[in-house]
């Protein structure tokens, strides 16, 4: 090979890598990426309760959050001294630091999850929880099952009695209202009306990981198939 | 061979005559030495009345030893729209000893409502006097089973009697009574008389069907039966058109018609009518029906033969509300809500027409009593018609007393203007609440549509704040409340205003902007609103409770208000007094206790500091405020300004001084709303002399 060659081979590659690099520079792509793993999270926390109200046999009010922060003061907090007199700097200097350090791991963590305590997302629970009560006498006996979007549907009617069929598609129509209006309430409460057929898809798979055996449900093909 | 082609009607003439002529030949013919001889009639077409035979073929043939044979083949037997065959074929030996008779009968059917039918038997017509007779036997694998026995005399009268076993599937398929991928079961017993004077008309018919373990199901489900026992019995006259009774009795199994499901009682459900044919329909009229545990009325049908629609009435019906409302209202309403946990008594008469749709309905409603919590209604009475082709008619409605949410609502009396979409207030309606009234100058109401549901418009007045707080279990609070309620729209369980709410409380008002209500009646109500207070007195806000003495007038505002299930849940609130001429912005050393407490702590600590400052009774201040952000079952607190690193409550005037100053931005609504109860109910009241 002669200095030549080797010059021009040199400096071809390092023209093919500028170039390279310039062309991968000039390919700015913005995503707003939909925040599955916490999708995911929120629908294991939500389908588990909405599971547990309808084992338990009465709807359970969602409760409020309760935060470990040491800046709220709790059900002991008339035994501290009074937060409307002049305390001590030493209890300025530790409320100052607590709600430095809550400031901080709220950000993180309002950054990581997703929001489900909006007044909107808790009534659309409470919903779910109602009818979730009604519905599994259906689930049990296979007269419904989940839908691989996310819904309820009438799997076989004949499976119970009559008298039970009666209020089935009233119950599966309610049911389905109420899982739409959760879904579009946690897309609303995070910002992003957009996100509804993804939270609804992360929590198509919830229902049917975390549902019972013998339950059934439908695959992605529309197949009906028991747990 | 005799062919006769194109005749529309040959009818009874052709019956008697023909037959007999056919049959003296015959016998005539047979009676002759053994030779073998056929005879063949054919005829293209046979009419009579409401019925018709197609491509007749009849062959009678002798043979040796006797074995005379009559084979007769027909084509589609019509009979008015409903086809009896397709296609039939007949054989059988032919006597003529003794008469003549046709022994050894074998029948082929096919294309029958029941499919394919085979039957066995006999026939014999007696020349001698001219009497005949058939007896058969069908069989069939959807038909079941049937023997007919025939007899006529030599004057054309006979009598028929027939009775079978029919599978439930073969009457469903004979009379097309579900779709065909409907399935069904079940055994029916029946038996049919009938005679006429002229074998081409029966004159008089009675039938009685009983069915066993009957079901069917739809392909879905949700249309179904199980183990139904009913028998169906009636007769007729056939007096130019058919006309008679008709009686049905239900005594066992359950049917689902979803949403609704009906269960026979243990007494049998009995309907019974007088039926008729007319020239364009089948009628049932002055039909009676009578449900036990449910009530009894009247009933009538029209099924035209016509394209027109199907028309039905139901006449003084008396039912008792509670199964009314169990059987036939609450299948219809949303499985969640009132509608769930509903009891409902009393008793109801109506009327009701429909024909493509409800069409009329009159009603007397008498002493009927609602129990939905959070809804109750008692003594309710109605009175009221209603037309779909009326432009307007009038009702009544009054209750006696109800409940809605803990608040009483007195005795109300009203009258109510019906046309075919829904009904309005003929006149402005006032109805007590809580010491006030309520008055509605405007309430409408819409049976169907996107706007369906209610409208009101009205005022409340003089409502008591202490009766209200009291029936609310809130903290309890003095005066009453005067408000403009703008349009207030409830459809499919939520509440939309389009104005603002306005409200006159302790001397200030109120505003509510943007309300809705969101499952207002369901499981889990959310209230949104915005709110603005203007110009309120604190001196009747803090004088009747034992928070302690404000003087002063306070303005604020409370933006993006949430209460899920009634409480808050989500807000943001910002509230401060401001300076009016004539007002004086004083505090007592009991509410400065209260705020303190309210902080967390137990009231003003220091015995000097306490000491001096219960010298005196009030203590001037130049401002007062507080903002909540509420958000997470968190208050985010803060005041009039900055102050210290914390936040300034409470800023004195003159000597002696009190400032409040909060350090404890964050604290737990549910504690500080037990904090504000115990400030509320303890430590004595504080005269001040103002």
């Amino acid at each position: 090979m002669t200095k030549q060659n080797w010059l021009n081979t040199r400096s071809w590659r390092a023209v093919i890598t500028v170039g390279l690099l310039l062309a991968l520079s000039a390919c700015v792509t913005v995503n707003i990426y939909f925040p599955a793993a916490a999708a995911k999270r929120l629908a294991d926390q939500v389908v588990g309760e909405v599971y547990k109200a309808a084992d338990s046999g009465a709807a359970v009010v969602p409760a409020a959050p309760t935060h470990s922060n040491s800046a709220v003061s709790g059900p002991t907090a008339s035994a501290a001294p009074s937060a409307f007199e002049r305390i001590t700097p030493t209890h300025v200097a530790g409320y100052l630091l607590a709600t430095a350090f809550s400031a901080v791991s709220t950000t993180a963590k309002a950054a990581a999850d997703l929001n489900a305590m909006s007044p909107g997302v808790q009534a659309a629970r409470a919903q779910l929880e109602a009818i979730a009560t009604q519905m599994r006498p259906y689930f049990v006996s296979g007269a419904v099952g989940w839908t691989a979007n996310g819904l309820v549907a009438i799997h076989d009617a004949a499976a119970v009695p009559l008298q039970q069929r009666a209020a089935l598609s009233g119950l599966v129509s309610s049911n389905n209202r109420a899982l739409q209006n959760l879904y579009q309430q946690i897309a609303n409460a995070n910002g992003h009306p957009e996100w509804e057929g993804q939270i609804q898809q992360t929590f198509a798979q919830t229902w049917i990981s975390k549902a019972p055996a013998g339950y059934w449900f439908q695959s992605p093909s529309n197949q009906w198939q028991k747990k | 061979m005799w062919q006769m082609t194109g005749f529309d009607r040959i009818g009874s003439l052709l019956s008697a005559k023909l037959f007999e002529v056919l049959l003296m030949a015959l016998v005539g013919g047979f009676s002759a030495p053994a030779l073998a001889q056929s005879l063949d009639i054919s005829a293209l077409r046979v009419t009579g009345p409401n019925w018709q035979i197609q491509h007749l073929q009849m062959r009678l043939q002798t043979a040796d030893r006797g074995n005379d044979a009559m084979r007769l083949q027909a084509g589609a037997l019509q009979a008015g729209k409903k086809q009896i065959w397709k296609q039939a074929q007949i054989h059988c030996l032919v006597q003529t000893q003794q008469g003549w008779s046709c022994q050894h009968l074998q029948m082929a059917l096919v294309g029958t409502p029941w499919g394919a039918l085979r039957g066995a038997g006999g026939l014999s017509l007696l020349r001698v006097g001219g009497t005949g007779a058939i007896g058969v036997r069908i069989t069939g694998a959807q038909f079941g089973r049937a023997a007919v026995q025939m007899r006529s005399a030599p004057t054309g009268q006979w009598q028929l009697r027939a009775h079978g076993n029919l599978p439930l599937g073969g009457w469903v398929q004979a009379w097309r009574l579900l779709p065909a991928n409907w399935q069904s079961a079940g055994d029916s017993d029946w038996q049919v008389d009938a005679q006429g004077a002229d074998w081409t008309q029966a004159d008089t018919a009675h039938f009685l069907a009983t069915l066993t373990q009957g079901a069917f199901s739809s392909p879905d489900g949700l249309q179904a039966a199980q183990n139904v026992a009913a028998q169906l019995q009636g007769d007729g006259q056939y007096l130019g058109r058919w006309r008679g009774h008709i009686q049905l009795r239900w005594t066992k199994g359950g049917v689902l018609w979803s949403p609704w499901y009906w269960a026979a009682p243990d007494t049998a459900i009995e309907a019974s009518s007088h039926w008729q044919q007319t020239a364009t329909s089948w009628q049932l009229d002055d039909g009676r029906i009578h449900w036990p545990d449910l009530g009894q009325g009247r009933f009538g049908l029209i099924w035209p033969t016509t394209s027109r629609p199907l028309a039905w009435r139901l006449q003084d019906v008396q039912v008792a509300m509670g199964p009314l409302y169990s059987i036939w209202v609450k299948p219809l309403l949303p499985a969640t809500g009132l509608a769930t946990q509903a009891q409902v008594t009393g008793h109801l008469r109506f009327s009701v027409a429909g024909a493509n749709g409800l069409q009329a309905l009159q009603w007397n409603l008498q002493d009927a009593n609602f129990d939905a919590k959070p809804l109750t209604v008692k003594g309710v009475n109605s009175i009221g018609s209603w037309r779909q082709q009326m432009k307007s008619s009038s009702a009544s409605l009054s209750w006696r007393r109800a409940n809605l949410y803990r608040i009483p609502l007195g005795p109300v009396a009203a009258q109510l203007v019906m046309h075919p979409g829904g009904f309005a207030l003929q006149h402005a309606l006032g109805v007590k609440v809580l010491g006030g009234t309520l008055k509605l100058q405007h309430l409408t109401g819409r049976w169907a549509g996107a706007d369906s549901g209610f409208t009101m418009r009205g005022s409340l007045q003089g409502l008591s704040m202490t009766r209200l707080t009291q029936a609310m279990h809130w903290p309890p609070f003095t005066g009453t409340i005067a408000a403009d309620i703008p349009d207030l729209t409830y459809h499919a369980g939520n509440i939309r205003t389009s104005g603002n709410l306005s409200a006159e409380i302790f001397g200030g008002r109120v505003q509510v902007n943007d309300l809705k209500v969101d499952h207002f009646l369901g499981v889990m109500p959310l209230l949104r609103a915005n709110m603005t207070v203007h110009d309120l007195q604190l001196k009747p806000l803090t004088d009747a409770f034992h928070f302690g003495y404000i003087s002063g007038v306070l303005q604020g505002e409370v933006h993006h208000l949430y209460l899920l299930n009634w409480s808050p849940e989500t807000f943001q609130a910002r509230f401060a007094t401001v300076k009016t001429p004539d007002v004086s912005q004083k505090i007592s050393y009991q509410a400065v206790q209260s705020i303190t407490k309210l902080g967390g702590g137990d009231g003003i600590s220091g015995f000097f500091q306490g000491m001096f400052l219960r010298l005196y009774k009030t203590f001037n201040y130049a401002h007062l405020g507080l903002g909540i952000d509420l958000k997470n079952g968190v208050a985010e607190l803060s005041g009039v300004k900055p102050e210290n690193g914390g936040f300034l409550i409470l800023q004195g005037q003159g000597l002696p001084r009190v400032d409040i100053v909060g350090y404890n931005r964050r604290v737990d609504w549910e504690e500080l709303l037990a904090r504000l109860k115990i400030a509320m109910q303890t430590g004595a009241q504080v005269k001040t002399g103002e």
